[in-house]
């Protein structure tokens, strides 16, 4: 992936981590929403070996697959796209793959990036597997941008850093020359006694004490970074702060930019549209998490301008974005 | 970017620092909110003794801010490190009752406007038909009404400005005494009438008690 491409920025990645917090029914439901506002999207299930996204948005059996091209059965990965029922909304599915797809090779990947990043759709959504795999953060790579997901619950929370870590080391790596990043690391492993460096920030921090226009410069790549989080399944008990404060803690802490696009109220319905394999947002348009839902999209929406640089809580506790340029 | 440990205790707390006591109670209650042990939002985003330390740091910066004596100090240390502006510092002020009327702040006080028409551009008492009127020695309500349909000025447009009830001045045009009200209302009433005509009020006033009088005067010996 060359500097350029990295560039594009309607290619959004959705990822959380933990499994089961909503990854594909998000991606879905956002797919749905941007398609019905006229906007041509693809989705692309990126979740390789255990791609289901064609089950949420009601494609029971797509022909083509991601390995198709993976596999060059199918020449351009174009072909490899499905229409929806949904006016607007397109698709690629990763089912029906042959069970090793989910090893791919370190070209086959660069050549997959470069072909969804070349794709002529005005929002790509990837629905991203769990875990931090290179796969998973190679695809959130793919654009400075980039969808998080978690629910209110401390496995989640700490699945999501995980990640939001795992990819700000990806990073400082894909901007080192692999020599100077393996320095670094024994860098660190020396100012910290023998123990290896656990944590990206503080290997930053290493770096620029050591190369201060290097670690500039990497710093500033990182700061281009426009992330986005959304808390899934709250319940009404749940704290409503805790998005705000995940995005105000990535941003004094790990200096990312991380905007909150919302709560995601919990319902049971969500569960019964899943099993009958109806569309949520169809059958149960009326309700708080579709309500949620539709903000959500709507924020995603007009939320391009770039975020200001501090996070603060007013007092009636409604988080709200002030400039401090501290 | 700094790390946590080099930020002054006003980044630490994500405080301006012209902050006050209120607020600063307020962002270590909402910084306990994200690093307290229990705290869901930074879980496993600190190892313990990392915790351990960012509390204390956030103590730290809490009691030094919130004393009134070490804050000052502080900021003195933060001023001459030139960190931080004389000007921006926090100032007490003493709270002042809020005022009930505060006419400069609710700002919706609709001043008296003459309304404008193209003939009220010069002084009315060029105009023949007015110079006539107030050449008479006595003014009933007919000659008021007369001016003012002559100036183009509609009896909704002097009610918006003088906010008296339409009958009121429609009994005053009509001459009608026994619906006057008492002659103190009742001059007031006539002065801003010939205001809004631009016409001498005084003058108005005068003469057109001297007429109602006289009027009721008769009715009252017949």
């Amino acid at each position: 992936m060359n500097g350029e491409d990295s560039f594009i920025n309607n290619i959004w990645p959705i990822g959380g981590g933990k499994g089961g917090s909503g990854k594909t029914f998000l991606t879905g439901s956002l797919g749905l929403l941007l398609a019905r506002q006229g906007l041509r999207t693809l989705l692309i299930d990126a979740d390789l070996g255990a791609a289901n996204l064609h089950t949420v948005i009601g494609v029971a059996h797509p022909g083509r697959s991601l390995s198709d091209f993976v596999n060059k059965k199918v020449e351009s990965l174009e072909d490899a796209v499905t229409k929806t029922p949904v006016p607007n909304l397109y698709f690629i599915s990763g089912a029906g793959d042959n069970l090793d797809v989910a090893n791919l090779v370190h070209t086959q990947k660069m050549r997959l990036l470069r072909a969804i990043s070349k794709l002529p759709y005005e929002h790509i959504l990837l629905d991203l597997g769990a875990g931090t795999s290179f796969n998973t953060i190679d695809f959130f790579l793919i654009s400075n941008t980039g969808i998080f997901i978690t629910t209110p619950e401390p496995t989640s929370i700490e699945n999501v850093y995980r990640l939001i870590r795992s990819v700000y080391l990806r990073k400082i790596r894909q901007v080192l020359r692999e020599e100077a990043f393996r320095e670094l690391l024994q860098a660190a492993v020396m100012r910290s006694d023998g123990s290896p460096a656990k944590n990206p920030e503080d290997l930053l921090r290493i770096l620029k004490e050591c190369d201060p226009v290097q670690g500039g410069l990497l710093e500033e790549s990182l700061r281009a970074f426009r992330f986005k989080l959304v808390l899934n399944q709250l319940r009404k008990q749940d704290n409503h702060q805790i998005g705000p404060l995940i995005c105000r803690i990535c941003e004094k802490h790990l200096g990312l930019r991380v905007h909150f696009l919302g709560n995601i109220l919990h319902d049971d319905r969500v569960h019964d549209a899943v099993c009958r394999k109806v569309g949520f947002l169809e059958k149960y348009p009326y309700t708080q998490t579709a309500t949620d839902l539709r903000e959500f999209c709507n924020r995603f929406l007009t939320d391009r301008e770039e975020p200001p640089a501090g996070f603060h809580l007013d007092k009636t506790g409604t988080a709200t974005f002030m400039n401090a340029n501290s | 970017m700094k790390s946590f440990e080099e930020q002054n205790y006003y980044e630490m707390l994500d405080l301006p620092t012209s902050a006050s006591p209120f607020d600063i109670r307020h962002a270590y209650k909402t910084a306990l909110q994200i690093y307290g042990d229990d705290s869901i939002v930074s879980y496993s985003f600190f190892s313990g003794d990392e915790r351990t330390g960012v509390l204390a740091n956030l103590e730290r910066a809490f009691l030094t801010l919130i004393n009134d004596q070490s804050r000052m100090e502080y900021d003195r240390s933060l001023i001459t490190a030139g960190l931080m502006q004389e000007n921006e510092q926090y100032r007490s002020a003493p709270k002042k009752p809020i005022p009930l009327f505060d006419l400069e702040e609710t700002g919706n006080v609709t001043r008296m406007v003459f309304p404008h028409t193209e003939k009220a551009l010069f002084p009315p008492v060029e105009l023949p038909v007015v110079r006539e009127i107030m050449s008479k020695d006595s003014l009933t309500g007919q000659d008021l009404r007369r001016i003012r349909i002559e100036l183009g000025i509609t009896l909704e447009q002097i009610i918006e400005i003088i906010k008296v009830r339409r009958g009121l001045l429609t009994a005053i045009e009509e001459d009608r005494c026994e619906e006057l009200p008492s002659m103190l209302h009742l001059k007031s009433f006539l002065r801003a009438y010939a205001e809004c005509l631009r016409l001498d009020p005084d003058e108005v006033a005068a003469r057109y008690l001297k007429q109602a009088s006289g009027k009721s005067q008769k009715a009252e010996e017949s």
